[in-house]
């Protein structure tokens, strides 16, 4: 059962990194654009999820407003740093964005304080099923429903409705998008909220699974989950959500097999250097940058 | 540049904010009346060890107003010059330079991190200045010289002590260690694995976490399945908090003990209900009745609006040695100050009593042990047999 | 239907068309010809809205849409069957034809779409395939359907036989030919000038960025050698 309660682990590792990731490469799909500041919406939902439910006492209207709030500031981002800049060559946004996300790190530092903050009741934390002898924990649980249930109503708004097609084929062809009379601002606007609203909740879950939201909660799952858009063969969905839950499961495994001399943020970098040594184009590899 | 007297003006060179946010914290410091004797004081007030500099800062300048309040050394005042070393070493070079150079300070108290105490040691130690370093735990930094003093146990003592702790006054034999991946982690591990099969506690495996994780999924289904009689973790607050609570949440039930640095009212903040029956090493006796460690308690309190965690208690008795050492040399004159010091013989300090140093400078001191039921620290007895985790000498 | 008056047209200080003048007559088929660099494309990406007018002005159907947006063209009947067909290659067939009636009510998808099959039965069969993954004949086909699915009463067409077997060529000339019978107005841009005479009744010819012949394609057919000097000439000096 070792090696299930392992799984387990990995499994909801790789949903966090999915729904952090999906949203970098929505972007960088759209706009060519490293996105790095995501771990700053993503440690900003963490923020608005444990002030709002420690205000009201409620994990569901924390994670509401985190959900409402969280893809405004994806927006404000688009609309007030990259789109001045898409005129620039791609890496003066990203350095923008590199620069954004250490003054978000110290503006959290100190408005919320050194410290950082923790709920004050987080009983999913500590509420466990027993499935056999396999544990699941109540957050860890929570990660992979949400993830299933995110991804699968992705899935299907990008492929039932028109909206979701239509922003399907911007990301392919926005000039000629924009022929058939898809606005693509909007479209822009869309893909920074719906990958910021993704990012507040992974961001809300991880901060109940560690019960503490510190200013550097984003830093580590921002350069995993570069280095899981570069697995993921760039700017590709279906890449990034295998390229994610390969990395949950390899970290989970790889602990405790190599744990002892190589930590577990290494191994995402070692699995990314030996994967483009071997598969330079990504898992999936359609399109490259 | 980032100088300041206390009354001084702060120059900090990050966002202005974080300048406001030192600044107030300053002004609410008292100002020292006529300064005689400078001590220098190393903290990191920006950065990520900014939140134990702020708890050094604010122990530190406790100090000296109440040596001050009590009428100063040798009839006189203590005047404080701190300066922000980041944590990092290159600030730390470069302050420890500014104190002696333009400050002339000839006794300092280091409230930072390794990688600062490190760096500074071998600058003191050439100027012939006395440095205590209060919390700095890399064994560099009394390898620099005669001139520096450390307050703290070292890692691998402090492992030693943890393995006679569990193995004979817990009795507990089989062990899973968990252990960050720097140096002082490291080093802590050693210690309580060298010294386990003393004690015939078992060791059944080793696993090691990077301070950035939060998650330890893969180490928490380890430990399930090793089904150990204790966990042995060594970490930070902000590590061993979500670790603890994920242990507890997987129904691991086995008396969890934690390394010094567990030591923090936000560990038991963080893993809730989850901290009760986790023991922390080298830890200080809230309970203790001591009239001036309840006094340092409130005061404390009243002034950060938090309680003083272990970084804040040694700073302050680094600062009430220093004070003592001067008196005992009649004089601050730093060769004197540093026999004085190494003569040390039994000096009460928050954490109790200081036995002394050895020849290379490291406290010999009893360890106390804290243990955590209903959300408070409560102590856990004291670890005496001080031969059994001597520090190393020169 | 179409008229350009003096239009000047380019991408910010870059000129790519000086001063064409031309009007397609509805329900015509008009051949915009020229070496590579002539123009051509950016003229009819003008029309689209998608590069900078410089000068002049565009009307459809006598009304001045030269500062209409690209977005609101599409709703005024004009659709783009673009150079390299540059079609939608994660999204099938379907999804294709769904984003080129993006501008219209769903409502009214399923009829185009019965409409752009009978034209092309092909796409039929393919219609879950990713167009990606289609020949060069198919995806053609495509990227007129699409345009078709956009309800356009002016079809601007950009490079139909570009690497496409003649079977294909034939194939999608006669679609072009039927929509014009059933009142279509197209602009055609064409490599192959021969096939393109065939087909059109009007003939432009642009040649670093200038107009250098305009008539029906009867007279440039009758023209002979001196026509294809208009294009050989271009040749010499375009840019390339």
């Amino acid at each position: 059962m070792y090696y299930v309660d392992l799984a387990v682990t990995g499994i909801s590792f790789g949903c966090m990194y999915a729904m952090m990731a999906v949203g970098l490469t929505l972007v960088y799909g759209l706009l060519r654009i490293l996105h790095v500041a995501h771990a700053a919406v993503f440690a900003l939902g963490a923020y608005v999820v444990v002030l709002v439910a420690n205000a009201t006492g409620s994990l569901i209207l924390g994670f509401l407003a985190s959900i409402l709030i969280t893809p405004l500031f994806g927006v404000a981002i688009y609309r007030l740093l990259y789109q001045p800049l898409l005129k620039y060559r791609p890496d003066v946004p990203m350095i923008a964005s590199v620069g954004l996300l250490v003054l978000m790190q110290d503006a959290f530092r100190i408005v919320f304080g050194e410290q950082g903050v923790t709920f004050r009741s987080n009983p999913l934390a500590f509420t466990t099923f027993n499935l056999g002898s396999v544990t699941f924990n109540a957050v860890q649980l929570a990660l992979v429903i949400s993830a299933v249930v995110i991804f699968v109503g992705l899935h299907v708004f990008t492929t039932r409705t028109r909206m979701g097609i239509g922003w399907r084929a911007t990301v392919s062809r926005p000039q000629i998008a924009t022929s058939f009379g898809i606005d693509s601002i909007k479209v822009r606007y869309l893909n920074f909220a719906i990958g910021s609203a993704l990012a507040a909740i992974a961001g809300g879950l991880v901060a109940l699974l560690n019960n503490l939201v510190d200013p550097s909660i984003g830093a580590v799952v921002s350069y995993k989950a570069l280095a899981i858009i570069v697995l993921g063969g760039l700017g590709s969905v279906r890449g990034t959500l295998i390229a994610s839950l390969v990395l949950g499961l390899v970290e989970a495994y790889g602990t405790v097999f190599i744990g002892d001399w190589l930590d577990r943020d290494a191994i995402a970098f070692l699995a990314l250097i030996a994967l483009l040594m071997i598969r330079p184009q990504g898992f999936t590899g359609a399109r490259t940058a | 540049m980032p100088k300041h007297p206390s009354s001084a003006p702060v120059f900090i060179k990050k966002a202005a904010l974080s300048a406001m946010f030192a600044i107030s914290l300053l002004t609410t410091a008292a100002m020292p009346a006529k300064a005689d004797i400078k001590i220098g004081f190393q903290v990191p007030l920006t950065g990520p060890a900014a939140t134990d500099g702020k708890s050094a800062q604010i122990a530190g300048q406790m100090a000296v107003d109440d040596i001050n309040a009590a009428g100063g050394v040798n009839g006189e005042k203590i005047q404080l010059v701190t300066y922000d070393d980041q944590a990092k070493s290159d600030q730390a070079i470069f302050t420890a330079n500014k104190l002696i150079g333009e400050d002339g300070v000839k006794l300092v108290v280091n409230g930072s991190y390794s990688a600062s105490g490190r760096a500074a040691a071998p600058v003191f130690q050439q100027a012939g200045v006395v440095m205590i370093s209060a919390y700095g735990v890399h064994p560099d930094i009394t390898k620099a010289g005669d001139y520096n003093f450390r307050l703290v146990h070292l890692g691998p003592p402090q492992g030693a002590a943890t393995a006679l702790y569990i193995g004979k006054t817990l009795g507990l034999k089989k062990i899973s260690a968990i252990t960050m991946d720097n140096d002082y982690g490291q080093a802590t591990m050693d210690g309580f694995v060298g010294a386990a099969p003393k004690y015939g506690v078992e060791v059944l495996n080793k696993y090691s976490y990077s301070l950035k994780d939060r998650q330890f999924g893969s180490i928490v289904a380890s430990v399930k399945r090793d089904n150990p009689d204790a966990v042995y973790a060594t970490g930070y607050f902000f590590t061993a908090g979500p670790l603890v609570a994920q242990l507890r949440a997987a129904g691991i039930t086995v008396p969890i003990i934690g390394s010094q640095a567990f030591d923090s009212e936000k560990f038991i903040e963080i893993a809730g209900p989850a901290a009760d029956g986790t023991y922390i090493m080298d830890s200080f006796d809230r309970d203790r009745k001591d009239e001036k460690l309840q006094k340092f308690f409130s005061g404390f309190k009243e002034k950060a609006g938090y309680s003083p965690e272990g970084v804040a208690a040694i700073t302050y008795s680094s600062f009430m040695l220093m004070a003592d050492a001067i008196k005992r040399a009649g004089s601050a004159e730093p060769a004197k100050v540093r026999d004085a010091l190494a003569a040390t013989k039994n000096f009460p300090i928050l954490e109790g009593t200081l036995n002394g140093f050895n020849s290379l400078h490291e406290i010999i001191m009893p360890i106390s042990v804290n243990v955590i039921k209903d959300g408070k620290f409560k102590s856990a007895g004291m670890i005496t047999d001080l031969d059994a985790f001597a520090p190393p000498e020169k | 239907m179409l008229t350009l008056d003096r239009l000047s047209c380019g991408y910010g200080s870059v000129q790519a068309a000086h001063d064409v003048s031309l009007h397609v007559t509805k329900g015509s088929i008009f051949a915009l010809l020229g070496p590579n660099g002539a123009g051509k494309t950016s003229t009819i990406m003008a029309v689209m809205g998608h590069i900078d007018i410089q000068g002049g002005s565009i009307l459809l159907e006598g009304a001045d849409i030269t500062k209409r947006r690209a977005i609101d063209r599409v709703r005024l009947g004009v659709a783009l069957v673009p150079e390299g067909r540059q079609l939608f290659s994660d999204l099938t067939v379907d999804e294709n034809l769904t984003v080129g009636g993006y501008a219209f009510p769903a409502s009214s998808d399923a009829a185009k779409r019965e409409r752009v099959f009978s034209y092309f039965p092909r796409l039929y069969e393919r219609r879950n395939q990713m167009s990606g993954s289609l020949s060069g004949g198919e995806q053609q086909m495509l990227a007129i359907g699409r345009a078709l699915m956009a309800e356009p009463r002016l079809l601007l067409v950009d490079e139909l036989s570009l690497g496409l077997m003649p079977k294909m060529v034939d194939l999608c000339l006669d679609a072009l030919l039927a929509l014009k019978r059933e009142g279509l107005t197209i602009v055609l841009i064409e490599q192959n000038t021969a096939r393109a005479l065939d087909v059109a009744d009007q003939v432009c010819v642009l040649s670093s960025g200038l107009q250098v012949y305009q008539g029906t394609a009867a007279e440039a057919k009758a023209a002979g050698s001196m026509f294809a000097k208009f294009l050989g000439m271009g040749d010499e000096v375009a840019p390339g």
